[in-house]
């Protein structure tokens, strides 16, 4: 097994008696997109703040390929590159000029497809930051985090402000770093983008990593919603698990079908609804009622 | 020190640093005239008319007693005689107009090369790049260490620029230097003040607040120690007790008495300069960096 990009064991970090992470164990493999969802003040952007050394944590541990994210932080940020949620940028530099100062301070020369990416996402870059969309100025930053070629990208809410198309494109240079080799760690409140790029996804509530799910495994997963006219007689098949409410029953299936639609044609059915399990519902288990997260 | 943020910066502050270097070097060049004025037409006609009365410094006496204290206190003190041009020429490096331009400039410098880009945000931008925090502080430091010997050049150079134009045969404007080197050390420690006071906050606006309470304390406790005997053993602790350049100009004196021990005056303000600096560099070091307000 390789050895994970990202480690963190008990991390924890306390403001006075708040606690806004706690404890959380995670790692993530090289070459792996991860996800992490929550709602804000889940501790989301406190673990990524602590993972580039802005924050020290109160308890626990973070490393990216073996270096202390605190005690040898321009390591980490060496092999990090970071897209902040909140954007904030030099208006008074053009595009052109903040990708050239971030590299120099990256310390490498700015990579020759500059051009070619500025074309992709439809942007001049020559034209000053404040006479442009916020939009235009994430497109910017992530036209930074991807020319830093760097092994692990922290995106925070990377598709705010993105117009749909540019959203599927940043979707799209997500499956090409993810291609590269590249580790990515995504946070979005949008759960469609997560399934669609994402190996796997961390939950977090109230600084609590309380899920931790690959996408495969959740895409083997269907949710069968069946009213029946008589009680059912015969055991359910193995795999599936039963809530049931009367002769209303859900039934989660894993892995195959077969067993169940084969049992479900043995039994006295009013009514029949097969849909995939998807994050969605995960994700309401834990955050039911809190409406930004958009499925 | 990173040399892309020094260029970075220094280039942020280019229009600002030539509009207050515009400043000083006019006010300078002015006062060269104010000071040809009053000391070969003004004065010399005042005593003429009083020949025969009283003298021209029995008129100052009148002049500065009372409330005319205040006004000699931030002309310099009772050791300058506004009558001779050299003494009334050093008062263009104490007077109020540049030395609040300097102020200005040492304390929105503070306040903004650390709270400053907290509260805009850009200093989440920095920090995510493989720098470390020290080299953040020290290239807003190597910038501080090109603008503020500037600003003060600047002002030897108004005055250089005034006397080409109203010449005054009896002043040599070579000795002035010593005043740019205390205008130098005294920008310089507040300028460490401030940022000792932005590495503990996030709001520009509530640094530079706390940060012109404090001087204009020290400032008023200099002055009215100049005025009031019970004040006078508290103006050592103003930083402009120490800032007195027409002691270095008129008598090249470099050291003021704090408690009966002559103390050096570019020691203490260079000394709380680094001093603030240290601070801001260790407290930045090792905080955290709160998301942008």
């Amino acid at each position: 097994m390789t050895s994970p990009l990202l480690h963190t064991v008990g991390l924890t970090k306390e403001y006075g008696r708040h606690r806004a992470l706690d404890q959380l164990d995670l790692s993530i493999a090289p070459g792996e997109v991860f996800g992490l969802l929550g709602p804000n003040g889940s501790g989301k952007s406190t673990a990524i703040r602590i993972l580039l050394g802005m924050l020290r944590p109160t308890a626990g541990t973070a490393q990216v390929q073996g270096f202390d994210c605190w005690k040898q932080s321009v390591n980490v940020r060496q092999l990090v590159s970071y897209l902040p949620g909140e954007l904030r940028l030099y208006d008074n530099l053009t595009g052109t000029q903040l990708l050239n100062f971030l590299a120099g301070l990256r310390g490498q020369p700015i990579a020759g497809d500059v051009d070619k990416l500025s074309k992709r996402f439809n942007i001049d870059i020559t034209r000053p930051l404040s006479q442009l969309s916020s939009g235009m100025k994430r497109k910017i930053a992530l036209m930074a985090v991807i020319l830093a070629r760097t092994p692990l990208a922290i995106l925070d809410e990377p598709t705010n402000t993105l117009d749909p198309t540019m959203r599927d494109e940043l979707l799209d240079q997500i499956r090409e770093a993810r291609d590269r080799g590249q580790t990515i760690l995504f946070s979005s409140h949008v759960l469609q983008e997560v399934e669609a790029v994402c190996h796997r996804v961390g939950i977090l509530r109230l600084g609590k990593l309380v899920h931790l799910q690959s996408l495969d495994d959740i895409r083997s997963l269907c949710r069968v919603s069946v009213s029946f006219r008589e009680e059912p007689k015969l055991p359910v098949p193995a795999q599936v698990q039963v809530e049931r409410l009367a002769l209303n029953w859900k039934l989660h299936v894993r892995g195959a079908m077969e067993p169940t639609l084969a049992w479900l044609a043995q039994m006295q059915v009013a009514d029949l609804r097969i849909e995939p399990e998807g994050l969605t519902s995960i994700y309401q288990k834990y955050h039911a009622g809190e409406s930004e997260v958009t499925s | 020190m990173s040399m892309t943020l020094f260029w970075k910066v220094l280039r942020d502050l280019r229009w600002p640093w030539t509009g207050a270097a515009f400043l000083l070097i006019l006010f300078e060049g002015f006062w060269v005239k104010i000071t040809d004025r009053v000391t070969n037409e003004v004065i010399p006609g005042i005593a003429r008319k009083l020949a025969q009365t009283f003298s021209v410094q029995d008129l100052l006496k009148i002049v500065f007693d009372g409330s005319g204290k205040l006004f000699q206190a931030v002309l310099g003190g009772e050791s300058i005689d506004v009558s001779q041009t050299s003494d009334l020429l050093s008062v263009g490096y104490v007077h109020p107009l540049p030395t609040t331009i300097l102020m200005i400039w040492a304390l929105g410098r503070g306040a903004s090369a650390i709270a400053g880009e907290l509260e805009r945000g850009t200093m989440e931008l920095l920090v995510a790049q493989p720098i470390a925090r020290w080299k953040i502080i020290t290239s807003q430091m190597m910038v501080d260490l090109v603008t503020i010997p500037g600003l003060a050049m600047c002002m030897l150079l108004g005055t250089w620029l005034g006397k080409i134009i109203v010449p005054l045969p009896s002043v040599n404007i070579a000795i002035y230097w010593r005043a740019v080197l205390l205008a130098v050390a005294l920008t310089f420690s507040l300028a460490g003040i401030a940022y000792a006071i932005s590495s503990m906050g996030r709001s520009r606006w509530r640094v530079l607040s706390w940060t012109f309470g404090l001087v204009l304390l020290m400032s008023l406790l200099n002055l009215f120690g100049q005025l009031w005997d019970v004040l006078g053993p508290y103006r050592p602790f103003s930083i402009f007790y120490y800032y007195q350049p027409q002691y270095a100009i008129l008598k090249d004196q470099w050291s003021l008495p704090v408690n009966g021990v002559q103390v050096p005056v570019l020691g203490v303000l260079f000394g709380v300069g680094i001093a603030g600096y240290s601070f801001a560099l260790w407290r930045f070091s090792s905080r955290d960096l709160p998301a942008p307000l």
